[in-house]
Formats: C-alpha cells, sequence, structure tokens
C-alpha cells in the first residue's frame, strides 16, 4: 500500500519510490561518515546525475570495460608461446630451420641485476625465433627496444636472407652486408603479430649525417614523414635505422684482447686464436674492454668512397690519403678507459652487483671456479645502452629513446632566411592618347 | 609503487626494475621509516640514476586528519639503503638546476654549481668562524628534481581515491579504467580553478575525477599511454620527464619514477 502511494508522488523522469531507493542505495555505497548531514546533498545529487540503483553495476565505474581479455589477443598469445607451426591449426607444419638465437629468458634474468627489466621476455623470445623462421635470418638476436609516443619498437638485430634483391643502390650508399648495411634490422610494434616485423631499409651517408643534426621522438608508426630541419629525406624507418647503427657502431663492446688487429691491414681485426673469455677478475675496470665496431667517419659512411672517375693526373694512392686525412679513421679496438665525455668525464660507467663470492677459487680447473658477480656497463653517450657480463655470457640491450646525451639545448637549426619579394614597381597609369583624328585628306 | 613490488612489471615496460638485493633491502630500509614517523602508507617512489651510485627516493602519506589533500613526506637514501628525510631546496638557484644536462654523480655533497649567497651577521656580539659559502649542491638537486616530478608528473587513474565528506581522501576498490588519457588525473592539490570550484562547492564528493586531469597539461602530446601485448596492463608515461610511469590494471595502479633525473627541456622541438 505504502509503495503504490509513493509510487504516485511522481515528476516526469522517477517517482518519489524509486528517488528514495536510488537515494538509499547511494548512501549505502558510499557509506559517509556524517550521512546525516548529508542527506540533502545526496537526494539533490542523485536528482541531478540520475542515478538509479537497479542499473547500477558494481562494475560500471568509469566507463570501465569487463575484466576479460579479448579473444583475439588469447588466441594469438596462444600461438605465439606454442611451438612454431607454420601451417594452420588442421595441418600443422613445424619450422625446421631455426637461425640461432641467444636464450633471452636467461640473459633477462642477468638484466634484472643491471636493474633493466624486459617485459614478457618470454614472449619476445618467442616472436624472435619466429622471426627468423619467417624471413630466414640467421645470428639473430633481440637488440633492444626504442620508446616511442604512440607505440614502442621492438627492434632484432640479425644477418638477412642473402636472396633478398635490393635493386639499382647510388654509389655512396654502402651496399647490404658491408659498411653501415653490414646488419640488418626489423622493427615491430606489436610483438603478437608476427606479420608486423618490418626490415628496416638501407640508409644512405647523407641519411646519417642529417640524423646525427636533428633530435626527433619516434611516433610509432614506420611510415611517419619526419618534418625537422635540415630536412630528413626518409620516413621515419630510415630515421630509426640511423640511430640503430649509430648507437651500434660506437657502443659494442668486447674483453680485451679477444680480437686482435690483423697485420698489415690495421683496419680489420681477427678473433684472437684460443681465447678464453677471461673470469670475473679480470673484466672489472674499463681498461679491459675494447671497442669492437669501426666508427661512422664524417661523410655517413665505415668506408671512404673512392669514386670511379678521378680527376686528370691525381693518382688513387694519393687521392685515397688526401680524404683519409681530411676525414681520418678512428683507431680500432680503442679501451673504453679513454673514451671522454665533452666535459672530459668517462663515457661509461662500470659497475658491479650481486654475489661476487669466488666460489671454488682453489680449483685447478678453471672451469670449475666460478663467480656469480655481474658486471654491467653503462654508455653515458647513448644513455640505454646496456652490456652486461656474467659467468661467461656477454650480452647487450639497448632500452631508450634514440637520444644521443647532450650537453647543450636542442635548438632546431633556422630555417633559411626566404628572400623578400622585390618591391613592385610603381604603377603608372597607362598612356591615353586621345583618339585619333584622322586626318584631313589632302587632295 | 607498494614495496611488495608486485608492481615491477609494469616498470619494465619502460626496461626498468629492481634487482634482488634491491628488493630485499629497499623494503627493509622503508618499513624503517615507519620507526620515526607514523604514515598510512610508506611506498617506494622511484630511483634516481647516478654515474657512481644511484638514490632511492621513499613517499610517505599521511590521509587521516588531513584537509583537502593528504600529506607526502619524502626520503632519500644512496645505496647504503639508510633512508633520510629530504631536505629543502634554495628557490632561488632551483630553476637553474631545471635546465642541468649532467647525470648525477651519485655522491650527495657533490657541489652542481656555486651560488654566491651572503651571510650577514648583523648586530651579532660574538662573530663566528667564517662560514664557507653554502653552494647548491646534488642532494638540493636530487630534492628539486623529486618535487618537480611529483608537480609535474605525480598522476592516479579516475576512479583510485574518494573525497570524503570531511575532505580527507580514501582510496577505493579500483576496479580499473578504460586506457584514454581524460581517465587520469594529478596526484597533488588541485591548481586548476574548474576542480577547486568542484571541491568548494562540495560537488567533489560525488565525481570521480576531482583532481587535475592530465588533459589539461601543456604540451599535451607529453603524455604516452601505452599497454603491453596483453593490453591490459597500461602505463602511462610522461616524454619530458623520462623515466615516469604511472600505471595501472585491473586490479592495481600506481606510479613510480626510474630515470637519471634529467629533464626532457626540448621536448617541444622533437615532435
Amino acid at each position: 500500500m505504502l509503495k503504490e502511494k509513493l509510487q504516485e508522488i511522481k515528476d516526469s523522469n522517477t517517482n518519489l519510490y524509486q528517488h528514495l531507493n536510488n537515494v538509499l542505495t547511494k548512501i549505502l555505497l558510499d557509506n559517509p561518515k556524517n550521512a546525516f548531514e548529508l542527506f540533502e546533498d545526496y537526494s539533490f545529487q542523485v536528482k541531478s546525475s540520475g542515478f538509479s540503483f537497479d542499473k547500477y553495476n558494481e562494475f560500471d565505474n568509469a566507463e570501465r570495460t569487463k575484466i576479460s581479455m579479448d579473444q583475439a589477443i588469447q588466441q594469438k598469445t596462444l600461438k605465439l608461446v606454442n611451438k612454431i607451426n607454420l601451417g594452420t591449426d588442421e595441418e600443422p607444419q613445424e619450422a625446421t630451420q631455426t637461425g640461432y638465437l641467444p636464450n633471452l629468458t636467461e640473459e633477462a634474468y642477468l638484466y634484472e641485476w643491471a636493474g633493466i627489466g624486459i617485459d614478457e621476455n618470454y614472449k619476445i623470445f618467442k616472436a624472435l625465433s619466429l622471426l627468423s623462421v619467417t624471413k630466414q635470418a640467421s645470428k639473430l638476436r633481440f637488440w633492444g627496444k626504442i620508446m616511442a609516443r604512440e607505440k614502442d619498437y621492438y627492434i632484432a638485430e640479425g644477418v638477412a636472407n642473402s636472396q633478398v634483391e635490393d635493386g639499382e643502390l647510388p654509389p655512396e650508399v654502402e651496399p647490404r652486408g658491408s659498411g653501415v648495411n653490414t646488419k640488418s634490422y626489423w622493427a615491430c610494434t606489436d610483438i603478437l603479430n608476427d606479420k608486423d616485423w618490418v626490415e628496416l631499409p638501407l640508409i644512405t651517408p647523407q641519411q646519417i649525417n642529417v640524423s646525427r643534426q636533428i633530435k626527433y621522438m619516434f611516433t610509432g608508426n614506420l611510415e611517419a614523414d619526419v618534418i625537422t630541419n635540415p630536412y630528413f629525406f626518409g620516413k621515419e624507418k630510415h630515421l630509426l635505422k640511423a640511430q640503430i647503427v649509430r648507437i651500434t657502431q660506437s657502443t659494442v663492446i668486447i674483453p680485451k684482447g679477444q680480437y686482435i688487429l690483423r697485420e698489415g691491414e690495421p683496419r680489420e681485426i681477427d678473433q684472437t686464436p684460443e681465447y678464453k673469455l677471461p673470469g670475473f677478475h679480470e673484466l672489472k675496470t674499463l681498461n679491459d674492454w675494447m671497442h669492437f665496431n669501426t666508427n661512422i667517419l664524417n661523410c655517413g659512411r665505415l668506408v671512404h668512397l673512392i669514386p670511379s672517375e678521378l680527376p686528370d693526373g691525381v693518382e688513387p694512392d694519393i687521392y685515397q690519403k688526401q680524404i683519409e686525412a681530411a676525414d681520418p679513421f678512428e683507431n680500432r679496438l680503442k679501451q673504453l678507459s679513454n673514451d671522454k665525455l665533452p666535459n672530459n668525464k668517462p663515457a661509461w660507467k662500470i659497475r658491479i652487483v650481486g654475489d661476487t663470492t669466488d666460489y671454488n677459487p682453489l680449483a685447478k680447473d678453471t672451469n670449475n671456479k666460478v663467480n656469480n658477480g655481474v658486471i654491467i656497463i653503462k654508455s653515458l653517450v647513448w644513455p640505454g645502452l646496456v652490456t652486461v657480463y656474467s659467468n661467461k655470457v656477454l650480452s647487450q640491450l639497448y632500452y631508450g629513446y634514440g637520444f644521443k646525451a647532450t650537453t647543450n639545448h636542442f635548438y632546431p637549426k633556422q630555417p633559411q632566411q626566404v628572400q623578400t619579394e622585390q618591391p613592385d614597381l610603381p604603377e603608372q597609369p597607362e598612356p591615353n592618347f586621345p583618339a585619333e583624328v584622322p586626318q584631313q585628306q589632302q587632295d | 609503487m607498494d614495496i611488495s613490488f608486485n608492481d615491477l612489471k609494469f616498470i619494465q615496460q619502460i626496461g626498468q626494475t629492481l634487482n634482488m638485493e634491491e628488493r630485499i633491502k629497499l623494503k627493509l630500509a622503508i618499513l624503517k621509516i615507519q620507526e620515526h614517523y607514523t604514515f598510512d602508507e610508506v611506498l617506494f617512489w622511484g630511483r634516481v640514476e647516478g654515474v657512481e651510485k644511484d638514490y632511492y627516493i621513499a613517499m610517505g602519506i599521511q590521509y587521516k586528519g588531513q584537509y583537502e589533500f593528504p600529506l607526502k613526506k619524502f626520503y632519500w637514501s644512496s645505496n647504503n639503503y639508510h633512508f633520510a628525510e629530504l631536505p629543502k631546496y634554495n628557490e632561488e638557484y632551483a630553476s637553474r638546476a631545471d635546465n642541468l644536462r649532467e647525470p648525477f654523480t651519485g655522491q650527495h655533497e657533490h657541489i652542481v654549481f656555486k651560488t654566491e649567497e651572503e651571510i650577514n651577521f648583523e648586530d651579532s656580539l660574538d662573530i663566528p668562524a667564517q662560514l664557507p659559502a653554502k653552494h647548491f649542491s646534488e642532494l638540493e638537486r636530487l630534492s628539486y628534481v623529486v618535487q618537480q616530478v611529483e608537480f609535474n608528473c605525480a598522476s592516479i587513474p579516475v576512479g583510485s581515491y574518494r573525497l570524503t565528506p570531511t575532505h580527507e581522501l580514501i582510496r577505493k576498490a579500483f576496479k580499473g579504467v578504460k586506457a584514454e588519457l581524460k581517465n587520469y588525473q594529478h596526484f597533488r592539490v588541485p591548481t586548476r580553478k574548474d576542480k577547486q570550484d568542484l571541491i568548494a562547492r562540495d560537488e567533489a564528493l560525488y565525481r570521480e575525477d576531482f583532481l587535475d586531469s592530465l588533459v589539461d597539461d601543456t604540451p599535451n602530446q607529453q603524455w604516452s599511454l601505452q599497454a603491453d601485448s596483453t593490453q591490459r596492463n597500461i602505463t602511462l608515461r610522461n616524454l619530458i620527464w623520462p623515466g615516469y610511469v604511472t600505471y595501472n590494471n585491473d586490479y592495481t595502479f600506481g606510479y613510480a619514477y626510474f630515470g637519471d633525473g634529467i629533464k626532457n627541456s626540448d621536448f617541444e622541438f622533437l615532435l
């Protein structure tokens, strides 16, 4: 009886019975301490916000979607973590050829000691092995992650299948397999989608030089235009490759002595014969490490370009010496302790973490000597580049935005001044001759 | 971030984490802070990397008895894992610290730049011994960076806290938010007029977004909202202070700073 009575007192949207229900429900849910004082406030709020208790779903706060994972994502994840299946579910086809891939899950444990966390490392590892099979890439490894504004890039480094054709290349571009284009890189923003891995294109020396002058934050879209001054000829994927190559060429390091200079050709290196990776104690300082790669020259290549047609009267040897003097090589296998930042501080930082006790120090067989300490070397020139070494495992990774550390602020170069137009000549009125008077005909 | 460190997987999306030794020692050290000053919550705020050593920052929050916004107190420690209160920085020189690009060294007494402060002793009968000029030390730079990041970046998802009728903040049962920038708000005393009015009118009690919204931050592109491959673990990163992350999934939320303490002040030129 009371219920009907209350239901009769109504407004346009609701009736008193409904409204009382709503107010009481809201008060019960919020559970304020001074509900008595706030009762009128609640009533007002419920009226203005149109809260309705039967439509209230405890899970509907803040426009949240239900706690469930998208079906498609579930399936893709399962497919990724299972054994590689190149066929369909009905006709499974096993992958037979997978190139060598370092075990990322084990290396992630080392990186954790360095304070670098690789999220979803197992999924990345499986995605890389899938890449190795589908693109027939060998010597693949996880290079790192370049973070961007919309989506991050996962980068894999390797050697591409030799049957890829590149077509005609301009002479100054170092062809695939040599110079800056020695290794191939693949980028991907979605590791669940194996078709997402895109091989980054070959880059020109001009692109490298422009990338040295600009600072650009990646967006996450490989085909985005890069709008900077000086103008970058290429899309985001070219700039991405350029940054990756710059980072790799200047920061790959190896223990001292693993490679030696070749006699007679000081620019080439060979593996030291009968070399064993040293133990923990021999690698604790910067002196014990050296650079592996050559640096990129000022012209944007690794090796100078000798044009096929030299001007008359110039010997090839002398020409080579001239351009080498103008743009000198740096020594190969430089020690890390010599690298300095512009302010003369060391360009690397080295730390030792973990359990550094020597286990079994007196064992005769050096293989039984164990030291679980982890040596971490981080670059201060390219912040984000980390090398870890522990128990004969050496690994390297980059996690960052792709910026070089700078001491000054970055100001983009001003575009050249556009010349002002010449002022127009003042306009003169058209000569307005009086209409021709026909001359009197003279007889 | 909670000191059980279950949430580190979010920070791994930007490539940072705490190793085993750090986790164990930090947990013990942060719990020790409670011995001196009882906070409602003591959280791990973040790690500022230095060349020789790193700094760890903890934050204590007091909700009860605080009108309008909880009290936050910051503590710092070097790798001796012994927390001390983070001192105030010298305001006049602080803005110069904003533009520093050099990494932190890890030595907290390191002089960042020399100041010319005169110490006047007027009318003092006994002339004290010559006091050295107080230069801007790295600890002050750290304090400044922590305050800047906390003010400019610290953010939480909408629906995580409520304002009680007595204007205290309490935590709600968090159920997750959709990954959109408008679903996040600053975790600080509201500075923008529209939110201040909301609170003054007491309407904030009924709304979830009563703190400054991130959508009104300028430049707006400084926030990057991404998720991992499951699309349920969402991280909201700041690009002007790279290393700052607000994270949430359907069960939990939080924020932390894992970086080198250097502001990306040429952000506007990078777009």
